[in-house]
């Protein structure tokens, strides 16, 4: 019997009308796609709203039939029984009259933005959906300040971990990257000592002296250069980062960490997946941001190679569950997460993750994990964030040198008992976020809607 | 190895840089070479008044030339006299009191800069767009260049930490100080303000402040309905129309300008409270001032505020009105029970943040970095 079979339908029957990002690979693409495959079974059918349809990201096809925001007048119009699940940030969520509306959204920061009415947006909506407990106290925080008592809940990102650890696979593809500071080393013709000594006597308006030139090598640092990793040949010490270039996501703080711990682990490789929410950033932008960045820090370390590849190619799920695959642990840096989608990707993919515990990504790991990082809040704006955040909201920064010094351990730990950590965390997983254990959460919510106390 | 002391912001503004740039050059003296104004360099630097006006014009001449477009390019090079590349002589250790100058010649990894604090980076709409400009400029070749960068609190240093990944090897953090010349000046009355009970207010009046935000709690606080006057000290800024539009709007808020040491010792010394919900503060000099005279005080959550205070202020979200509002209410309704002992403790918590701890930090970090 699965989960579904389970789970008593709250007898809503009816349509329920999805407004999201629906089609691209974000990790609030999934989340909706988790969440609405559990929600399908309390309604006769399912529309879906695309609210962020863009040519470059929405290369998946759509799950439920599309519809336009004018069709839910129509419905209503139609005296259709509807549900609204505003799957998107509380500015963008619309409210129905005589409809249920539900608004379901994942938050990095302890405040909302300032000025675009987000609690009164919020206060509309007859249940807010949060998926961790951390955002359910923010929230229901910010509901209070405005006095409204809207039902606040977790229904947590459902997550097929049915299939761990049997979802391994020995599949390892090469990965186009690029070497982040290539040092080459260079023939070239130099001017002899003679040569010098004699254009130094000619005037500075003379003849050019052309003779007197000696083949010499030397050094030079490139931004990088593109090669090939094999995922299939194992190492030692690999660390696999999915980042953006979003300043909460902290990619110079790991940089830095990444050089510390590599004065100590020469032999240690970072495989950086890096890319932009930006759409109209190429990897050249990237590249020479980020070769700028490792540059800087690893003169300031002292780390004459940094042994960072980076990869810029959007991969598939297969080739991305390959990269967890081959190494030993995920790392991140960040600042403030939603939900800690990578965290999750992770743990099913058999690998165990290295960031600090803050925030939403807090709850994905037992309280005893030992590879936890300890941060400390920062709070105000971070060079180039988006306007959208708030300006005295708090970010969690890692410690100076804790993620260079859970990096060491980690790497240091016998495989043995990495693999009893993973098991406990998988455990952890399963018993949080299980689609199992989110379904009758969500009946649940569908129920209180029906049946308000 | 002999130091320079990059002194140009004295000649170009009166905020706290004025005074640490002054106050270091005084102590340091000893160990320091020369002095450099913008590009030129001199033996001393108490420059009288008519000639700190012609550098104060040739400076600021030469911050206006950096900003000019990429066609006047090297007309401003002309004129600042910067060498079109680095120079390759030996040069003495220059210590520089703000990133901007760092435009004017080549620096690297034996300099040491001051950063107060990013908000040219992290909030440029605060300041004029080509002065964000330049500075965005001037973080990129500190960033570059490697030097030694001196931040004046922990806030700085983990924002320098979250935003370019710069760790203790680069930064050290050295807190600023209550000037001591404050005490040296007899206390002088302003003509403007009345003999009523009233919340200070003591900076500049630039958008970064929050002096409307403070002006309009104010107004909603109803504490103006209990007599209470609001005082503003500070000179003109970017945010000055705005600040007196909302005080003509608001009730009992006197807006004073500029006031002399004299002047801002009598308004320390007689306000009920001190409140200063400014948006970011690298470190918040005027808060150190407020209790080193003993005042309650209410900051702001943000920037090094809550560092610099401790528990001894009222902090909130300095973003939200009603949240400002509500502190100023405790701060009142605190600050009439407040008693010797309290005063006491934020007179201590003021000595921690003392010139003679400040310049053994410094000192310990030009002979740590040499």
């Amino acid at each position: 019997m699965t989960a579904m079979a389970q789970v008593p339908a709250a007898n809503l029957r009816g349509v329920l009308v999805v407004r999201g990002d629906l089609r691209s690979q974000t990790g609030w693409s999934r989340a909706t796609q988790a969440l609405v495959k559990l929600m399908q079974p309390h309604f006769e059918c399912v529309f879906g709203i695309d609210l962020h349809y863009s040519p470059i990201v929405s290369v998946l096809p759509a799950p439920f039939r599309l519809i336009g925001e004018r069709d839910i007048d129509l419905l209503t119009e139609a005296n259709v029984k509807l549900t609204l699940l505003n799957m998107c940030l509380p500015h963008e969520f619309r409210f129905v009259p005589d409809a249920h509306n539900i608004g379901y959204f994942f938050w990095e920061s302890d405040k909302p933005p300032p000025s675009l009415g987000w609690t009164e947006l919020a206060g509309l909506m007859d249940q807010i959906w949060v998926p961790t407990d951390w955002q359910r106290e923010i929230v229901a925080d910010w509901m209070r300040r405005v006095d409204r008592g809207t039902d606040v809940r977790v229904v947590p990102w459902p997550q097929e971990t049915a299939e761990i650890p049997a979802a391994s696979s020995d599949w390892a593809p090469r990965l186009a990257v690029h070497r982040i500071l290539t040092t080459v080393e260079l023939e070239h013709l130099a001017p002899t000592e003679e040569a010098c000594e004699a254009r130094q006597r000619v005037p500075r308006f003379g003849p050019r002296i052309a003779a007197g030139v000696q083949r010499r090598r030397k050094h030079m640092v490139l931004d990088g250069t593109a090669c090939e990793l094999d995922l299939a040949t194992p190492r030692a010490s690999l660390a696999f980062a999915v980042q953006t270039d979003v300043p909460r996501k902290g990619l110079p703080v790991l940089i830095a960490e990444w050089l510390q711990f590599r004065s100590n682990c020469p032999d240690a490789i970072l495989l950086l997946k890096l890319s932009s929410i930006d759409v109209t950033k190429d990897r050249t932008t990237l590249h020479t941001w980020l070769s700028r960045i490792v540059r800087r820090l690893s003169a300031s370390i002292g780390v004459p190679d940094d042994g960072i590849l980076v990869c810029y190619d959007r991969l598939t799920d297969a080739t991305l569950a390959a990269c967890y695959r081959a190494a030993t642990t995920f790392v991140s840096a960040s600042f403030g997460e939603g939900f800690g989608g990578p965290i999750v990707e992770s743990l099913i993919a058999g690998t165990l993750p290295l960031m600090p515990a803050h925030t939403a990504c807090a709850g994905l790991l037992p309280e005893d994990y030992p590879f936890r990082v300890e941060s400390r809040p920062v709070i105000g704006k971070l060079v180039g964030e988006l306007p959208l955040y708030p300006p005295a909201g708090s970010w969690h920064v890692a410690v100076e040198g804790a993620i260079a010094r859970r990096l060491s351990e980690l790497f240091s730990t016998a495989p043995e008992m990495r693999s009893q950590v993973l098991r406990a965390c998988q455990q952890h997983l399963r018993d949080a976020f299980g689609a199992d254990v989110v379904a009758p959460l969500v009946a649940s919510a569908l129920s209180a809607l029906e049946n308000p106390a | 190895m002999p130091l320079w002391l990059d002194m140009s912001p004295t000649v170009v503004n009166r905020t706290a840089i004025y005074h640490i740039a002054r106050d270091t050059a005084g102590h340091l003296a000893p160990m320091v070479a020369g002095y450099r104004f913008g590009t030129d360099v001199r033996a001393h630097f108490d420059l009288t008044r008519p000639e700190e006006q012609t550098i104060r014009q040739d400076v600021l001449g030469k911050i206006e030339a950096l900003g000019a477009p990429r066609s006047t390019k090297e007309r401003a090079r002309r004129l600042m006299g910067v060498p079109a590349r680095p120079q390759r002589r030996p040069r003495p250790r220059m210590l520089l009191f703000d990133p901007l100058y760092v435009l004017f010649e080549p620096i690297d990894n034996r300099d040491i800069v001051f950063v107060l604090d990013l908000t040219t980076l992290s909030h440029p709409e605060w300041h004029a767009p080509h002065i964000a400009a330049l500075y965005a400029r001037a973080f990129d070749r500190l960033l570059d260049s490697g030097a030694h960068i001196v931040s004046i609190s922990t806030h700085t240093t983990a924002s320098l930490r979250a935003n370019f990944g710069l760790c203790s090897q680069n930064i050290v953090t050295v807190p600023l100080y209550a000037r001591e010349t404050l005490l040296a000046s007899a206390p002088v009355k302003p003509q403007a303000v009345l003999d009523e009970p009233f919340v200070l207010f003591v900076g500049s009046l630039e958008l970064r402040k929050n002096v409307v935000g403070l002006i309009q709690a104010f107004d909603i606080s109803g504490v103006a309905d209990q007599g209470l006057h609001l005082v503003i000290a500070g000179g003109e800024a970017n945010d000055g129309p705005r600040v007196r539009e909302a005080a003509r709007a608001a009730r009992n808020v006197h807006v004073l300008g500029f006031v002399s040491d004299g002047e801002l010792r009598w308004l320390y010394e007689n306000a009920l409270a001190f409140a200063y919900p400014s948006y970011l503060e690298g470190f918040g000099v005027p808060i150190i001032e407020a209790l080193k005279f003993g005042l309650p005080t209410l900051g702001a959550i943000t920037g090094a505020v809550p560092e610099v205070a401790g528990p001894l202020a009222i902090l909130v979200d300095p973003y939200d009105l009603q949240s400002i509002a509500d502190g100023l209410t405790t701060l009142v309704e605190n600050a009439t029970q407040d008693t010797e002992k309290q005063r006491a403790a934020r007179r201590s918590r003021a000595r921690e943040y003392s010139l003679p701890n400040y310049l053994r930090v410094l000192s310990s970090t030009l002979e740590g970095s040499e």
